[in-house]
């Protein structure tokens, strides 16, 4: 890459100023965060903005053992069954085994139809891919009641199961990224095999799968990533399966809590966004440049 | 591996730790592997009277499709279910009436969707949504987009810092917008108003509840939160320029600027259509954070479309009669954007420049 002289840009100096007070403007808060997350509540009332311990108490990293062992949700059934709360821990639980499963199912689902459709020239392969594209295209405003509907009416409502069916759609960027990835991976490995006597379900799991790995790591932990953090879903369709996202989301509102206030919030943020950070900071690498959209192109 | 034997004395070391590993566990799966064999071998001198197997190419054919049918098969009813089958159960939906007493669906005809042409005419909360949502699309389009491109430049041509700001750049796309939200709410409740004391601003208002300022404090953080994931795409599709063609361009004594209007716009405009296209039923299903700021209570003044249709659905405002008539609003928001979409789509692809690259 050619390196600039920027320091005759005028313009150039200009962005760069702003992209430091926008990464700023990242830290800061965060910073805010972690420092709020460690206040007494009294503390943060009196000093929201200082370090902590100037009014009362001290650092008080108690606050996250606290957030772990009482913050919960109210969880109420559809079937008649007594409500309960729903324990952070248990919501970490959930999260774990929904968003690890619903990852695994998902990018299943793109990568092998995109192997397929990538590989095998067959009339009803060129459709799907159409069918990708135009599905991409078209924007489909408002069909969030007939989903809910629908996934009521086969009993997918508030079944782990039943959502991870409906999320495992084949659809979407992902499909094109491992498309192109396929497209890009030279036959003749997988006619070596076929000599051989290798079958066709050997040659793509033992073959082809491990050739593409490389993407396959990369939009898998962005399809964990994105699910992780997706609290709106689990509050639409999993209404006694609370996660993480979600618990977060409900806590700010609710005041039965017995460590309400806006520190507990605080540290609970911070605990909710730990997974992810770990997980970026191991495989920022790798994540980095996977994503390009080249085009929409049928 | 074996290529970084000579690199580092470190990573030799964990070489060999994984490779210790890795020859226990190959003894152990070789082990695991002759068993299988043999059984096998031994199963199939069970059946002495087996036949050769020849494969026709018939069969060969037959293999084939049989594994295109077992692999297709659940993504196929997958998508014919939730995509085909939501799709349709949506436009039915847009034309039925729930009635509370049986609790069953009915069909009325088009009376859902007079009743929304009536409203957006007549509902204040209405209105404002068309205003805001607009609103929003615009500031996308006009602020935001040209932003993230500027700035995706900048980041791409390795300006000092560069690295850290791509490193920083990621955190909004990879962090819960819930977590985001709430820092970012929380931020500006609470640590504003005390950080504009220290600066002798007095009597700060709420800033989320204020006629005055919660419409500009949410344009903000649509603003704030927006601007990281589209610069991994943007900088995603110009690292892909090749380098010759940027020493070409200086050779011919192209600036900065001039490189970036002549050689990296058009190079990435597949990528800026990519965003102009899909970009556009965003004004439909912007909701602009709010339910995450207000849950299902927020100021009329701050309605967006996608907001309404979302709290016609899901939470305590959410109601089973009202979601023919959601349906029919989205079918109608539908009819209104796919042509302008597919309109756009065709323009830019015509107009806009295309290079293969």
């Amino acid at each position: 890459m050619v390196k600039e002289k920027i320091s005759r840009q005028p313009f150039a100096v200009l962005f760069l100023v702003l992209l430091i007070l926008y990464c700023l403007s990242l830290i800061v808060p965060f910073i805010w965060v972690l420092i709020s997350s460690l206040k007494t509540r009294v503390d943060f009332i009196l000093n929201p903005f200082g370090l902590p311990g100037k009014y009362h108490g001290g650092w008080e990293f108690r606050n996250y053992i606290d957030v772990f062992e009482k913050m919960f949700i109210k969880v109420s059934y559809s079937d008649g069954r007594a409500p309960r709360n729903v324990y952070l821990p248990e919501m970490f639980l959930n999260s774990f085994v929904y968003s690890i499963a619903c990852t695994f199912v998902t990018t299943l689902s793109h990568c092998v139809t995109a192997y397929v459709v990538a590989k095998y020239k067959f009339f009803f392969g060129k459709v799907l891919y159409s069918t990708v594209i135009v599905t991409m295209i078209i924007p489909i405003v408002g069909n969030l009641p007939s989903m809910i509907n629908l996934m009521n009416n086969i009993g997918f409502y508030d079944n782990v199961l039943g959502l991870i069916i409906m999320k495992a759609s084949f659809t979407g960027t992902n499909f094109l990224i491992f498309y192109a990835t396929f497209k890009g991976i030279s036959w003749e490995y997988a006619e070596a095999a076929f000599i051989d006597g290798a079958s066709h379900a050997r040659v793509m799991f033992t073959i082809m799968l491990p050739l593409a790995k490389v993407t396959i790591l990369a939009l898998s932990l962005m399809t964990f990533i994105g699910i992780w953090n997706d609290w709106q879903t689990s509050m639409i369709y999993l209404p006694s399966f609370p996660m993480a996202a979600y618990g977060l989301y409900a806590f700010q509102f609710s005041n039965v809590n017995a460590v309400s206030g806006t520190n507990y919030l605080m540290a609970a943020c911070a605990l909710v966004v730990l997974p992810i950070l770990l997980l970026f900071i191991a495989f920022r690498n790798k994540l980095m440049g996977a994503v390009a959209v080249g085009g929409l192109k049928g | 591996m074996r290529k970084s034997k000579n690199l580092n004395p470190d990573l030799e070391k964990k070489a060999t730790v994984k490779e210790k590993i890795s020859e226990r566990m190959g003894k152990v799966g070789r082990a695991i592997k002759l068993f299988f064999y043999n059984l096998s071998v031994r199963l199939y001198n069970l059946k002495k009277n087996r036949k050769k197997k020849i494969r026709s190419a018939k069969s060969k054919n037959f293999a084939k499709n049989l594994f295109l049918f077992c692999v297709l098969i659940i993504p196929v009813i997958q998508f014919c279910v939730f995509y085909i089958g939501v799709n349709i159960n949506s436009i039915l939906l847009a034309f039925k009436q729930y009635d509370i007493a049986t609790g069953e669906y009915h069909f009325i005809g088009f009376g859902h969707f007079k009743e929304f042409i009536r409203q957006i005419g007549t509902d204040f909360t209405l209105q404002f949504a068309t205003k805001n949502s607009f609103i929003l699309y615009a500031i996308g389009l006009f602020i935001c987009m040209p932003l993230h491109i500027m700035s995706s430049f900048f980041v791409y041509k390795k300006i000092p810092l560069s690295g850290m700001f791509k490193i920083f750049l990621y955190v909004p796309s990879i962090v819960s917008s819930v977590v985001m939200t709430i820092m970012y709410k929380y931020f500006v409740d609470r640590a504003v108003p005390s950080l504009l004391n220290l600066f002798g601003v007095q009597n700060v208002p709420d800033l989320f509840k204020s006629q005055q300022t919660a419409w500009s404090v949410i344009i903000f953080y649509n603003i704030w939160f927006g601007l990281g994931s589209g610069i991994i795409l943007y900088t995603g599709a110009m690292s892909r320029i090749p380098d010759s063609l940027i020493e070409y361009g200086k050779l011919e004594g192209l600036g900065m600027w001039k490189e970036f209007w002549k050689i990296t716009v058009p190079l990435i405009f597949p990528t800026i259509t990519v965003f102009l296209v899909t970009g556009i039923a965003g004004i439909f299903t912007n909701q602009a954070g709010l339910y995450t700021f207000y849950g299902g209570n927020a100021p009329q003044y701050l309605y967006t479309y996608g907001y309404y249709l979302f709290v016609k659905v899901v939470g305590d405002t959410a109601q089973l009669a009202d979601y023919p008539f959601a349906s029919a609003a989205g079918l109608l928001f539908t009819l209104f954007v796919a042509p302008i979409t597919l309109l756009a789509k065709y323009l830019l692809e015509k107009f806009g420049t295309n290079a293969e690259f």
